[in-house]
């Protein structure tokens, strides 16, 4: 059996450097990995923004007010393209070819993760964004600008919305999104993709995410992560859960191994849920013995008879087992 | 009756409101005219009688949509752009306001709905900021409000700072939560206990400094993040066969302090990050109420309870990571954090009362003629607990861009900790019992400091490698294998504390095979998981998308049954835009995983556990105009569990408690269906309406059948475990489900009363019904069903607001 996943392994592993060393000698004539302009170009190659200006208004008045826009007046980004050339490129050829597209970076046609090779030769660097080329979002091709609107303009009137849910930012209500460049606001730009976490955030019991009381990118890193679901970490290596619930984080005498081995995910369904607590079962009986059934796991001992008995009185585990993520004096989590 | 009269006034200060509002709206009316706004003026031209044929139809115009740029109010170096929405809800509850409050916890009275606050400095060079923003939702009479800021001048410093606070209410009455928990069998629940209840309160924030945020080469941070947790709450506890339901003030707190740096060092990136958290739980129980829902005369009371567990923990963390981009070509990044967590508690527990179980072990010695029932003379428990729990997690990622279409990735990760926790067990009892022949007799018992250890270690390693190419910008492929493997082990030694008279375990060496109750324990477990994946993004035609990505593993053990062991993920997207005003999106997203346990010899119908989801999504996004816009969508959630179990099941009055070899299975079969739909009925009305539902069909007609199955003779062996079981059935299940209904309509009038200020009136709905349980769940009493009208009346205002 192990051999057999060994071969496989090897199998895979080989046919990857195959493709690697393949492609790495059909391509090696090919340089240039991101969008930017790596043949240094000379000074005068730029022309400067507001020469884009004259053909392109409306899209420079926009980028006129947003973060790009400013980098001129810092010091540490003197010397280097700026405005519209450091991203497009230098644009003297294109504006003496009368327009010609071929003689700028366009981003129409590019890929998504050559258009974030672009943004990312700025803002790579930061930890936050250090495993964005090993995210799901990378892996699943999705790029900066399918969140982010590098020309940032917030458009639209505010209308009549929800009074509880929040809604998206616009011109006239500016928000997070507003300052981020993002194209809407979190949960609605993250749920416009992961529609499935909708009705889970509509159930009885859910966190308070489309309310507006907490946002995808609280426990999430859109960017990418060591972590799996790209989640983020709280304090030191724990969960992101603990972050809030701060009760559970321990160390416990009696810790229930599970939740630090196998994560909070294994019992709650993290978005929401008809069953409270978020548990993964409406009976937390059945919940329990699931683990609890003689499969003898690492110190899942099944419950003894008769005062297991799981008809009515102590069909709820956790009315005895009160402290069952942890607890500092009952080794049954009595207390 | 005060309830009533609460509302009362609630309604009429409302309606006053709302009457003042309208009022407003009546002066506001005729102001506007004079405001002699460029569309003011032509509403008031197209107002007045003309001659001209063609006067008479009004030209068409075209309406600006407002831009980030068209919008703010000059104020010196800065464009402000701003709206508040104040106003009053009310509102009415019919059927369970507990379950409603465990739901929604909304409650009549102002509120400020939300507010937003931009401030931009119109060329870059503001002089304490070059942007502030700050936003808030939910303040007022909300049970969840937050408010977020952010104030940058991109040269000197940003400060990001959040701060949150929610009201949780709980109090159910339902199979998660059975209250006829201590009442003899089989009697219905008590529908106002509330098991496990809480009302609690809960503020958090987050705040952070980065100081030369724009710098290259160097950036400082700091950061605070407290947490407050206090309110009341029941919880039980299970003490010498007694149960009791005690009444506990919960209150605790959290204090995160963070500092650190991050920078750029030749062509490294680096980050550095030291925290601190201070974590104390000063949570109290008192005998004052609830104790002991028992109330037989023979049973226990403890009208004398209290319990103090004065905790204080701490983190100290460390995380470092540096990340490179070697000649364009080869992404490094790795990431190490090493925490070390240790905690510290003393529990102490006094009580008095009557009748303490006499089943203690060792206690109270027998004695001839001692009456069972007693006096609980004043006695204590004191445990001081000590743990300490190291953990260090190392990552490092590469990539390699090979081509500018195709990269390879290597990431890993070793995860280690161990727990180590003591806890010093001391305790004392006092019991006078009632002799026949006459008089008293009084005992005591004690047990001083005896240990209890455990050690939990844990070390996990993950290797994952992935490639991913780019055919061209319409079709990309990503695909790889990650192996994990992980390794637990378990040490338990000292005393077992779990009764009130601890014996020491005996010591695995002296202990017979097969181990049985009373030995330490030793014990590990490893596993080994082998996982393929991959996916694409295909574009085969300009506005049309598709998503698919899979992932299928194996393992060869598993730590519980829950856990992943032959598992299969799939996930499909389609996103389809013919057009820029409408958006359709489809999604399947497909899960299964069977755990076949790991008794040998048994096959996973036998004895195994599999679960499965199927989700499936749709949504459609249409804005054919500015005026109006619909977004819906239908979801629909199906999940099975079936997992093979053993339990115990006694059907009273029979003696016998059979113990079953049986399934438990759960069923969800969600509909969710929504619509949003904005209509601009006019320059100044908007409306609004929106409907959700959520409906859950549960297990259908399935019941549970926990006495079925047929006896195994001669019983049955377990490995591992001494004796034979008995009594053993094959056979029963226990099903569950959640069979639900929760809707919600919304509406929502917004009047545009002049170019700083809506009059907004609304009204939503939320009807809960879980009659369908009681179908399914015999032995509930009642369902928890509540219909809640919410109606509102609001201001919104407005600066910076062009026409």
């Amino acid at each position: 059996m192990r051999l057999r996943k060994s071969i496989k392994a090897l199998v895979v592993l080989g046919s990857v450097l195959a493709v690697v060393v393949w492609l790495t000698a059909a391509n090696r004539s090919q340089a240039v990995v991101s969008a930017t302009i790596d043949d240094k170009p000379a000074a005068n190659d730029y022309v400067g923004s507001d020469t884009c200006k004259d053909c392109h208004e409306d899209t420079f008045k926009a980028y006129s007010h947003t973060a790009h826009a400013t980098l001129t007046t810092l010091s540490s980004w003197k010397n280097k393209a700026s405005g519209c050339e450091s991203c497009h490129g230098p644009g003297k050829a294109h504006v003496d070819g009368g327009g010609d597209k071929t003689k700028i970076i366009s981003f129409t046609n590019k890929s998504s993760k050559e258009i974030s090779e672009t943004c990312l030769s700025c803002h790579a660097g930061k930890e936050e964004r250090n495993n964005f080329r090993r995210g799901e979002h990378w892996r699943n091709d999705i790029g900066c600008t399918d969140c982010h609107s590098p020309h940032s303009n917030k458009e639209g009137r505010n209308v009549a919305s929800s009074n509880m849910l929040v809604t998206t930012a616009n011109a006239e209500k500016p928000g997070f999104s507003t300052i981020r460049m993002l194209k809407a606001n979190d949960p609605q730009l993250c749920t416009s993709c992961h529609s499935e976490v909708k009705s889970q955030f509509s159930a009885p019991f859910h966190h308070k995410v489309l309310e507006g009381a907490m946002r995808c990118s609280d426990c999430h890193n859109p960017h990418g992560g060591f972590e799996l679901k790209q989640t983020r970490l709280a304090t030191g290596g724990d969960a992101a859960c603990i972050k809030c619930h701060a009760d559970k984080q321990g160390p416990f005498t009696f810790e229930h191994a599970p939740v630090k081995t196998e994560g909070c995910s294994s019992c709650h369904t993290p978005h929401g849920s008809a069953n409270p607590r978020l548990l993964r079962y409406s009976a937390v009986n059945q919940l329990c013995l699931t683990c609890h059934s003689a499969a003898h796991d690492v110190g899942a001992v099944e419950p003894s008879g008769p005062s297991h008995n799981q008809n009515a009185q102590y069909s709820n585990c956790t009315a005895c087992h009160v402290k069952i993520h942890g607890s500092r004096t009952s080794p049954v989590f009595f207390r | 009756m005060k309830t009533n009269i609460v509302n009362l006034l609630r309604t009429v200060s409302g309606l006053a409101l709302g009457l003042a509002l309208m009022a407003g709206v009546v002066n506001a009316q005729p102001a506007t005219a004079s405001i002699k706004t460029p569309d003011a003026a032509k509403d008031s031209r197209k107002s007045e009688p003309t001659s001209s044929p063609e006067a008479k139809k009004p030209a068409k115009k075209t309406e600006a949509v407002p831009t980030s740029q068209s919008v703010g109010e000059d104020a010196g170096n800065y464009t402000v752009t701003s709206t508040i929405e104040f106003g009053y809800r009310g509102q009415r509850v019919d059927g369970d306001v507990n379950k409603f409050k465990s739901d929604l916890n909304y409650k009549a009275g102002p509120r400020l709905f939300d507010t937003t606050f931009l401030m931009k400095s119109k060329n870059g060079k503001g002089d304490l900021f070059d942007t502030l923003l700050v936003t808030s939702t939910g303040w007022g009479a909300d049970p969840y409000g937050n408010l977020r800021l952010n104030a940058e001048k991109p040269k000197w410093y940003r400060f990001e700072g959040t701060y949150r606070r929610f009201k949780y209410y709980r109090f159910l009455n339902n199979i998660a939560n059975p209250t006829w928990l201590f009442t003899p069998n089989p009697t219905l629940a008590n529908p106002v206990t509330g098991l496990h209840g809480y009302n609690t309160h809960t503020e958090m924030g987050d705040f952070d400094l980065t100081i030369l945020p724009k710098n290259e080469k160097i950036r400082f941070n700091v950061g605070y993040s407290p947490e407050r947790y206090s309110g009341p709450a029941f919880t039980n506890y299970h003490n010498g066969g007694n149960d009791f339901w005690l009444h506990s003030n919960l209150k605790s707190r959290a204090n995160d302090f963070r500092f650190g740096a991050d920078g750029k060092l030749g062509p490294i990136d680096w980050t550095f990050v030291q925290g601190l958290r201070r974590f104390r739980d000063d949570s109290t129980i008192d005998g004052a109420f609830g104790l002991n829902r028992n109330t037989a005369s023979s049973v226990s009371q403890l009208p004398i309870f209290n319990r103090q567990e004065p905790t204080r923990g701490k983190v100290d963390f460390t995380r470092a990571s540096i990340h490179t981009f070697v000649a364009k070509k080869l992404d490094i990044t790795g990431r190490i954090i090493y925490s070390r967590s240790t905690s510290n508690s003393l529990y102490i527990e006094n009580f008095a009362g009557t009748n303490f179980n006499t089943r203690i072990t060792g206690f109270p010695p027998t004695v001839t003629g001692a009456s069972a029932t007693n006096i609980t003379n004043p006695s204590s428990y004191n445990i001081a607990g000590n743990v300490k729990r190291p953990n260090t997690v190392g990552d490092i990622g590469v990539t390699f861009l090979a081509t500018d279409k195709f990269r390879v990735s290597n990431t890993f990760r070793v995860e280690d900790f161990t727990i180590d926790g003591v806890a010093s067990f001391s305790d004392f009892f006092s019991l006078t019992r009632t002799l026949t022949g006459g008089g008293t007799r009084t005992d005591t018992f004690s047990v001083s400091n005896v240990n209890s250890m455990r050690t939990t270690k844990y070390r996990k390693y993950v290797e994952t490698i992935e490639g991913d190419y780019q055919f061209n910008p319409h079709y990309s492929i990503h695909f790889g294998y990650r192996y994990g493997h992980r390794r637990e082990q378990q040490i338990v030694t000292g005393f077992a504390i779990n009764s009130n008279s601890p014996t020491l375990l005996t010591p695995i060496a002296l202990c017979t095979s097969p181990v049985g109750a009373g030995c330490e324990e030793f014990e590990t477990e490893a596993n080994h998981t082998n996982s393929f994946f991959g996916g694409f993004k295909a574009r085969p035609v300009k506005n049309w998308t598709l998503y698919f990505d899979a992932e299928h593993g194996t393992a060869d053990n598993v730590f519980t049954r829950i856990g992943n062991y032959d598992y299969t993920n799939i996930r499909a997207k389609s996103r389809f835009a013919p057009n820029r005003k409408v958006i359709f999106n489809f999604a399947v997203i497909t899960k299964d995983n069977s755990n076949p346990s790991e008794i040998a010899g048994e096959s996973i119908n036998d004895f195994g556990s599999s679960i499965k989801s199927r989700v499936f999504t749709s949504s459609v996004d249409w804005m054919p105009t500015a005026r109006f816009s619909v977004n819906m969508g239908y979801n629909y959630t199906w999940v099975n569990n079936d997992s093979t179990i053993d339990y115990y099941y006694q059907v009273p009055p029979a003696a016998a408690v059979f113990h079953h070899f049986g399934h438990a299975l759960y069923y969800q079969r969600n509909n969710y269906f929504y619509f949003d739909l904005t209509t601009r009925l006019n320059r100044r009305m908007t409306l609004y309406t929106s409907y959700r539902i959520n409906q859950d069909h549960g297990q259908g007609n399935r019941l549970s059948a926990p006495t079925a199955g047929s006896a195994i003779a001669g019983g049955v062996v377990v490995p591992g475990v001494l004796n034979p079981i008995t009594n053993a059935v094959l056979g029963g299940t226990l099903i569950t489900s959640y069979p639900m209904n929760f809707t919600s309509p919304e509406a929502r009038l917004s009047i545009k009363l002049n170019r700083r200020l809506d009059w907004n009136l609304g009204y939503q709905y939320f009807a809960y019904n879980e009659s369908n349980f009681l179908n399914t769940f015999p032995g509930s009493l009642r369902a928890q069903n509540y219909h809640a009208h919410l109606p509102y009346i609001s201001l919104r205002l407005y600066i910076g607001r062009k026409e």
